[in-house]
C-alpha cells in the first residue's frame, strides 16, 4: 500500500516534469534556427579598458562625445552620471529644472555641449549646457508628441511621433525659431507590413559627422538611410534574411487594446552610429556562427553608412550573467551597458577608422 | 500475590493501550485538521486564478501567446489550464475524489514549476501570465510559492492515501465481524 503510493508520487512528478520538457522541445526555442546567411568575424576588434560598477539598472546611455559617456537614469530623471576615461573620473550631477512643467516620460540626451530633457507625451524639450546643467525649455516647443527624438542642431530635432490621422508611426523634423515650430511629418518613409505600430517599430539615431539619419527596424531586416531633410538616401539590408516582421497582434474584445500575441523574431535589437559607420546588434544566429557564443554574447555587424555594404562583425561578450542593454561608440571607444556595470573599450586602431571619409 | 501481580500487569496493559488509542485518535484528527487546511489552500489557490484567467481570458490568451515554450500551444492551453484548475478544485471538495483531485493538484504545481525552472533557465525572455496577486511575485518569490504548494499537496496525497488505507484495514475487520 505505502509502494503503491510512493509508485504513484514518483509517477505524477516524473511524469508532469517529462510532459514539460516534452512541451519545451517541441516548442523549438531551444533550437536556435541558424539562418542562412553568414558573418565574417574580425579578430579581437575590441580591448576592455575598464569596468565600472554603476550600482542600478535604470540607467541608460544618453551621449558621448570623445572624452565623457553620459549616463541617464530612468528611476531618478534628473540625475546624470559623467563616465571619462577610467573608473577614476566619475562624477554625478543634478539637472536642474524649471518649475511648472509636469514631466509625464522624462529622457535626457546629450549633443555635447548642450544637453537636452526630452518628454514626447507632455511634450517639453528643455535646453542646458554640460557646464552648469541648468536646463531652460526651449522656446516655441511643446506642440508636437513624439516617443522618439533625436537632436540635429540646437533648434532642429527629428522625432518619431503616432500620427493622428491613421494611428501609425511616422517620422518627422521639427524645427523651432523665434518660438514658433514648424513640423514636417513623413508620412511615407516608414513603411507598415502588417500593422502600423509594431510592424515598423525601430531604432533612431542621428548621424552628426555624415549629417545621416538612420532608422533601423526591429523586426525586418532593414534600415533606412536619410539626410537631415528626411529624404531617404537609401535602403539597406541587414545580412540575415528575414524580409516580413514575423509577429502576430493580438486585439483585445474592445478593440482599443493592442499587443502581441506571440513572441516576435527580433531581427535587430540595438544600433548606434559614428563615423561611417553603422553598428547593429542582430538578434539571429548566423550559419557559421558558434551556438554558445551567440548565447553569451551581443553580435554586432558592422555596415558602411556610404551604400549600407556590410563590412564584419564582432562579439561584445556578456559582463558574467549580465546582457547588454546599451551601447554606443565614440572615436575609437565602444561603450557598452550591461545591467549594473559599464564597460569601456578601445577599438583596434585598423578597425572601425571613424573619420577616414575624406 | 501472583493473581495480584497479574492483574496489575493487566490493568497496566489495558490503560496504556487505552491511551495508545487516545493518542493514535488525536494523530488521525490532527492529521484530517491539516488534510482539510491543505485541500482548503489549494482549492481557493486554484479557484482564484482559473477564475482570474476567464474574467479576461483574451488577455490571458495573448500572455499565454508571448510565453515561449507555450506559443504553439497557446490555444489550447488557454481553455485547459483555467478547467483544469476547475476540476481539480472541485474534486478536491468532493471527500470521494479527493485523493484524485490531490494528485491531480501535484501534478499541476509540478508542471508549474518545471515550467518556471525552464522559462528561467532557457528562455531568451521572461513572461508571465499567472493573473491576480500572484502576477506580483518575482520569479524566485513564484518558484517557493509553488514549491510550498508542490509540498502542501505532496502532503496531501500521503495523509489522504493513510486515511483510506486505514478505512480499507477497518472495512475489513467490519466485515470479518458480520
Amino acid at each position: 500500500m505505502k509502494k503503491k503510493t510512493i509508485m504513484l508520487v514518483a509517477l505524477s512528478f516524473g511524469g508532469s516534469i517529462v510532459f514539460m520538457i516534452i512541451l519545451f522541445f517541441s516548442s523549438g526555442i531551444i533550437i536556435q534556427s541558424r539562418n542562412a546567411f553568414l558573418r565574417v568575424f574580425a579578430p579581437h576588434p575590441i580591448l576592455d579598458r575598464d569596468t565600472i560598477d554603476v550600482r542600478y539598472n535604470s540607467y541608460y546611455i544618453a551621449g558621448a562625445s570623445p572624452k565623457y559617456t553620459y549616463l541617464g537614469n530612468h528611476m531618478a530623471p534628473n540625475h546624470v552620471l559623467i563616465i571619462g576615461e577610467n573608473r577614476q573620473d566619475t562624477l554625478h550631477r543634478t539637472i536642474e529644472l524649471p518649475n511648472g512643467i509636469e514631466f509625464k516620460s522624462m529622457r535626457m540626451q546629450v549633443d555635447s555641449p548642450y544637453f537636452y530633457v526630452l518628454d514626447g507625451m507632455t511634450p517639453a524639450i528643455l535646453r542646458g549646457n554640460v557646464q552648469d546643467w541648468s536646463a531652460e525649455k526651449v522656446s516655441g516647443s511643446g506642440q508636437a508628441y513624439f516617443n522618439d527624438l533625436h537632436v540635429n542642431s540646437k533648434n532642429s530635432f527629428f522625432i518619431r511621433s503616432l500620427s493622428s490621422q491613421n494611428e501609425q508611426y511616422v517620422l518627422g523634423k521639427e524645427t523651432l525659431s523665434a518660438g514658433q515650430s514648424q513640423l514636417n511629418l513623413k508620412q511615407d518613409l516608414l513603411k507598415k507590413q502588417i500593422d502600423g505600430v509594431f510592424s515598423v517599430d525601430g531604432i533612431m539615431d542621428y548621424n552628426p559627422d555624415l549629417g545621416r539619419v538612420i532608422y533601423t527596424y526591429y523586426y525586418r531586416n532593414q534600415f533606412l538611410v536619410m539626410d537631415t531633410m528626411l529624404n531617404l538616401i537609401y535602403e539597406g539590408r541587414t545580412i540575415d534574411t528575414v524580409s516580413r516582421a514575423k509577429i502576430k497582434i493580438a486585439q483585445f474584445s474592445n478593440g482599443t487594446k493592442q499587443m502581441m500575441g506571440a513572441p516576435p523574431l527580433m531581427v535587430n535589437k540595438r544600433m548606434c552610429t559614428d563615423g561611417n559607420w553603422l553598428l547593429i546588434h542582430s538578434g539571429l544566429l548566423a550559419k557559421n556562427e558558434d551556438v554558445n557564443d551567440f548565447k553569451h554574447s551581443s553580435v554586432i555587424d558592422v555596415y558602411h553608412l556610404n551604400d549600407g555594404s556590410y563590412q564584419f562583425s564582432f562579439y561584445i561578450p556578456d559582463f558574467k550573467t549580465e546582457k547588454l542593454r546599451f551601447f554606443s561608440v565614440n572615436e575609437g571607444q565602444l561603450v557598452a551597458l550591461f545591467e549594473r556595470h559599464i564597460i569601456l573599450y578601445d577599438i583596434t586602431p585598423k578597425y572601425l577608422q571613424m573619420k577616414d571619409r575624406f | 500475590m501472583d493473581l495480584d501481580f497479574a492483574t496489575n500487569d493487566r490493568l497496566k496493559n489495558e490503560s496504556s493501550s487505552l491511551t495508545l488509542l487516545i493518542r493514535k485518535t488525536i494523530v488521525i484528527m490532527k492529521q484530517q485538521i491539516i488534510l482539510e487546511v491543505i485541500c482548503f489552500l489549494i482549492i481557493v489557490l486554484f479557484v482564484y486564478t482559473s477564475v482570474n484567467k476567464m474574467i479576461d481570458f483574451n488577455e490571458f490568451r495573448a500572455q499565454i501567446g508571448q510565453s515561449p515554450i507555450l506559443t504553439p500551444f497557446s490555444q489550447y492551453l488557454a481553455f485547459m489550464v483555467p478547467l483544469l484548475e476547475l476540476g481539480i478544485a472541485s474534486f478536491l471538495m468532493i471527500p470521494r475524489f479527493r485523493l484524485v483531485g490531490l494528485y491531480g493538484a501535484f501534478s499541476l504545481m509540478t508542471m508549474f514549476t518545471a515550467y518556471i525552472v525552464i522559462i528561467l533557465n532557457f528562455s531568451p525572455f521572461v513572461p508571465c501570465s499567472c493573473g491576480g496577486v500572484i502576477e506580483l511575485l518575482t520569479w524566485r518569490e513564484h518558484l517557493v510559492f509553488n514549491i510550498g504548494f508542490l509540498l502542501l499537496s505532496l502532503g496531501g496525497i500521503l495523509i489522504q492515501s493513510q486515511f483510506i488505507q486505514r478505512e480499507h484495514i477497518y472495512g475489513h475487520l467490519k466485515n470479518e465481524r458480520i
